[in-house]
């Protein structure tokens, strides 16, 4: 019995030291573990106030060294055609060499957008723009960033470039989208009807509503280009400073002030046009691609393509890979990925992805496919000519583009604007530091040296007072 | 010891110096082609090949074949790679060290994984489209390794794989009222038509039309820019050797200035202008001085997109690509990789690639084949629309040297680019 009990009693104790060293590795894992979310939770929150550079270091895009995946980025109008691409391209369940699957992803960014992601930490590795001239302000962009580090001047200063492996799957000319009866009144068919054309009317007529999207997309862009040409009284040869002079800013002053529904892209438009018809616009400025597509949808409701006579625009829908990794925090562009931008740009240039482009109204890059071939919407339309335009008008230097992509800017009155902030101690700590940041991206904004800023800054009274300036 | 004994030693000593020698000469030997990483015999050899765009299409179809041909070197199985790039941005990517060239003082033999890692895509042969960039790739070596990197003569000198030349392309349709007004087509009457304020109405054209419109590739692009502003001057001057006195004087440069300023669009230009010449057709472009092969590439395309066909007329001042086939020399890539290389530009020579070169308007660098070769030569289907098949090389263009090339390029990034 004692012997039971001393055994029972060496049983206890064993067990006992087993309870205590199971309990000490549990405190212990359980301050580790606690530690652990306290330091990551007070760097979190220390990342989200501090913006330090660890916060950079998460926020920039990551993906495994092998990795097969492509993010595309394309234009609002182009995106939902290639994201059914891609989803055709993956369902091939193609292979890398080392049996990754190479898949395709499509977001829709606008353009402008595009550019600028670019130029930081995008979180995609491709992109397709509407038209090659976003391509070319990104480069122009990319290439002055880049001479700073350049440092002979006997270099050949060719080939820095942000994107590599240009593609052109499908292109589609921009043309003034008209009601069949609108466009008839303008003389359509048997007179040219140009920019010039549309834009008295539309000054002269206030019945006659017309619209061009924002300048962040190629239709936009290229509606506004027009209306710095018309105002210069010129159809080529457009330098900033015939842009900018009094007679050509009146003038496009004047013909924006016609526009009706201003600011969205053109997918928006015939959204609108849907709802609410022939009450909602005469005419807008698209690609000849959306005519067509309607006219399939709206076969009793037609829009015709007027194609300026003075000359148009193409949206050319490039595919480009982006040339990643040369920034801090930036991973380069894997060779799987570039496999998969390879096989996917194969795969929108195959005759059957061509053959699909042209029956959504696209002209395909593949030449040896005829517009007006049997099945073609081009065929037998009147209300689209496959041997138009006739001429372009001429693209304007990067710094022409600047003055017309920020037509707003040039052409809006003159404003003052006081800044009131409120520095009181209620303000203090993370209050202040967003106030500050708010601030500095608001007159980040005020370009040039035709709007004045002030500033009023107090607490219980006023404490700082600065005047109206122009931003220095 | 006796002399069988001695006899025996003294060819062992100078096997073993010969041995020795040998492993020397190799160490510090320096410009031997065939220095290069040592490597293991490898289970296959895969070499990369930096390839001028207007020859890529036919050089990227010939690999395919070779590929697939099992072709060896020293018994090793070689894989081709073929990588498209403009000539002039390759030669600026050479300029700038982009590939990883290593240092005059580096050992090939004592490389970290990451370096050797790193020399894995470094290209074994270049095929610029002219033997001119090759020699600027070399001065720029020789200044910061002291030596040339493409060899000029022995085994591993640049061949020629392919010829072509540029030539007036125009849409028929303005071509005739161009040789109405003018007679012939040529710089002189393409400058006339661009500085017209009328357009086409005043040329004779129809209003539809526009102004004229001339096509010349974005020197930041495609060499043929360059090679267009090049020939332009030649005619300018009527000479063939351009200096840099002669591109840098103000008139010109306003002459140049204006020409360009017939260009619908430098922007958004691609590398592959005469494609987009096809693509857009007349609405961007009424004819430029562009590339033979391109052209002849694109006739079709031209004919079925816009049902007005090319007509092609050869300029007074000739400008030519020859396509050197350059092997590279330094010891980034090993010496069986340039045997492979060699092996690659000989089957590209021979006969059966010559001929394929014909069906993309490439005239052949084998006097062995002419360009009738086959019914599928482009000079054979194209001959109605003006495709010569001799043209006379008495007008020849030299090559521009490097200061007149950084000229022009800085010209056109001042005067047009921005």
């Amino acid at each position: 019995m004692s012997r039971y009990r001393r055994m029972n009693s060496h049983d206890e104790n064993r067990h006992r030291n087993r309870a205590i060293w199971i309990a000490g590795i549990v405190i212990v894992l359980a301050i580790v573990i606690c530690s652990s979310s306290v330091i990551s939770g007070g760097m979190w929150i220390a990342g989200l106030f501090g913006g330090n550079d660890k916060q950079a270091d998460t926020a920039a895009p990551s993906w495994a060294p092998d990795s097969a995946e492509l993010t595309v980025a394309a234009s609002p109008l182009m995106a939902p055609v290639l994201q059914q691409m891609a989803s055709s391209f993956n369902s091939l369940d193609l292979r890398t060499p080392d049996n990754k699957k190479m898949t395709a992803w499509v977001v829709s960014v606008v353009p402008e957008k595009m550019v600028e992601d670019s130029l930081g930490l995008p979180n995609y590795q491709a992109i397709s723009p509407d038209s090659s001239l976003w391509l070319d302000q990104l480069e122009q962009e990319w290439a002055k960033r880049q001479q700073s580090d350049s440092s002979s001047e006997t270099q050949i200063p060719i080939g820095q470039r942000r994107i590599s492996g240009q593609t052109r799957y499908a292109v589609s000319p921009i043309v003034i989208a008209a009601w069949e009866p609108v466009a008839r009144s303008l003389g359509w068919p048997d007179h040219p009807i140009g920019w010039q054309e549309i834009q008295d009317k539309a000054t002269k007529d206030a019945t006659f509503k017309w619209n061009h999207s924002a300048t962040n997309n190629a239709s936009g862009l290229l509606a506004t280009l027009a209306e710095f040409y018309a105002g210069a009284n010129l159809t080529r040869g457009l330098t900033v400073d015939a842009a900018t002079s009094k007679k050509t800013l009146d003038y496009v002053q004047a013909v924006e002030s016609t526009i009706k529904f201003y600011g969205e892209g053109e997918e928006v438009i015939t959204q609108h046009l849907q709802e609410q018809g022939e009450n909602f616009l005469d005419a807008f400025t698209a690609q000849e691609r959306t005519v067509i597509d309607w006219n399939t949808r709206n076969p009793k409701r037609p829009l015709v393509a007027i194609y300026p006579s003075e000359g148009t625009l193409w949206t050319d829908h490039p595919l480009a890979l982006l040339e990643l990794g040369s920034q801090p925090h930036e991973l380069a562009v894997t060779d799987n990925q570039r496999l998969t931008y390879r096989a996917f740009a194969d795969f929108l240039t195959s005759p059957d992805a061509q053959k699909q482009f042209l029956s959504l109204g696209f002209r395909p890059a593949d030449l040896s496919l005829q517009l007006d071939g049997t099945g073609s919407p081009f065929a037998g339309s009147t209300y689209v000519d496959s041997r138009q335009p006739q001429t372009t008008l001429q693209m304007p230097s990067p710094s022409v583009i600047d003055v017309v992509r920020n037509v707003w800017y040039y052409t809006k009155r003159p404003t003052n604007v006081y800044l009131v902030v409120d520095t009181s101690g209620s303000m203090e700590g993370t209050k202040i530091a967003r106030a500050r940041e708010a601030l500095t991206a608001f007159v980040k904004q005020i370009q040039g040296d035709r709007d004045k800023l002030g500033l009023v800054e107090f607490a219980s009274g006023t404490k700082t007072f600065f005047a109206l300036a122009r931003d220095g | 010891m006796n002399r069988t004994r001695t006899i025996f030693i003294a060819i062992i000593a100078i096997a073993v110096l010969i041995v020795l020698v040998s492993l020397a000469a190799t160490r510090f030997g320096g410009n031997s082609a065939d220095t290069g990483l040592t490597v293991a015999r490898p289970n296959a050899v895969t070499i990369r090949i930096l390839t001028a765009l207007p020859i890529e299409p036919w050089v990227r179809s010939a690999a395919t074949d070779f590929n697939n041909g099992n072709h060896t070197t020293n018994g090793v199985p070689i894989k081709v790679e073929v990588v498209a790039v403009d000539g002039l941005t390759a030669l600026g990517q050479w300029d700038r060290n982009e590939f990883g060239a290593l240092p005059a003082d580096a050992d090939p033999d004592n490389l970290t994984d990451e370096q050797k890692k790193a020399l894995d895509q470094f290209p074994t042969a270049w095929i610029p489209d002219s033997r001119y960039l090759v020699e600027l790739a070399n001065a720029s070596y020789k200044e910061r390794l002291g030596r040339d990197v493409f060899l000029t003569d022995g085994e591993y000198r640049a061949k020629p794989i392919a010829i072509s030349l540029f030539a007036w392309g125009i849409y028929a349709s303005r071509a005739q009222v161009l040789q109405q007004k003018f007679g012939d087509i040529n710089w002189k009457s393409i400058h006339d038509s661009a500085v017209t304020q009328g357009g086409w109405p005043e040329l004779g054209g129809q209003p539809g039309w526009g102004y004229f419109k001339l096509v010349v590739p974005n020197p930041n692009k495609n060499v043929g820019g360059l090679a267009a502003m090049i020939s332009a001057a030649g005619e300018y001057y009527g000479r063939t050797n351009i200096s840099v006195e002669d591109v840098t004087n103000p008139q010109f440069q306003h002459w140049l200035s204006e020409l360009m300023g017939a260009v619908t669009d430098f922007s958004s230009a691609s590398a592959h202008t005469a494609d987009d010449f096809a693509l857009f057709g007349y609405s961007v472009g009424d004819g430029g001085q562009l590339l033979e092969s391109d052209l002849l590439q694109n006739m079709q395309g031209n004919l079925t997109r816009w049902h007005d066909p090319l007509e092609i007329y050869y300029p007074d001042y000739v400008t030519w690509f020859d396509f050197p086939f350059t092997v590279w020399v330094g010891p980034e890539t090993s010496a069986i990789q340039k045997n492979a290389a060699l092996e690659f530009q000989k089957f590209l020579l021979g006969d059966d690639q010559q001929k394929a070169a014909l069906a993309y308007g490439l005239r052949p660098a084998s006097s062995n084949v002419a360009v009738d070769a086959t019914p599928d030569s482009l000079f054979v289907k194209w001959k109605d629309q003006g495709v010569q098949q001799v043209v006379p090389r008495t007008t020849a263009m030299r090559s521009p040297d490097r200061d007149v090339l950084l000229s022009l390029l800085r010209w056109f990034q001042l005067n047009v680019a921005q």
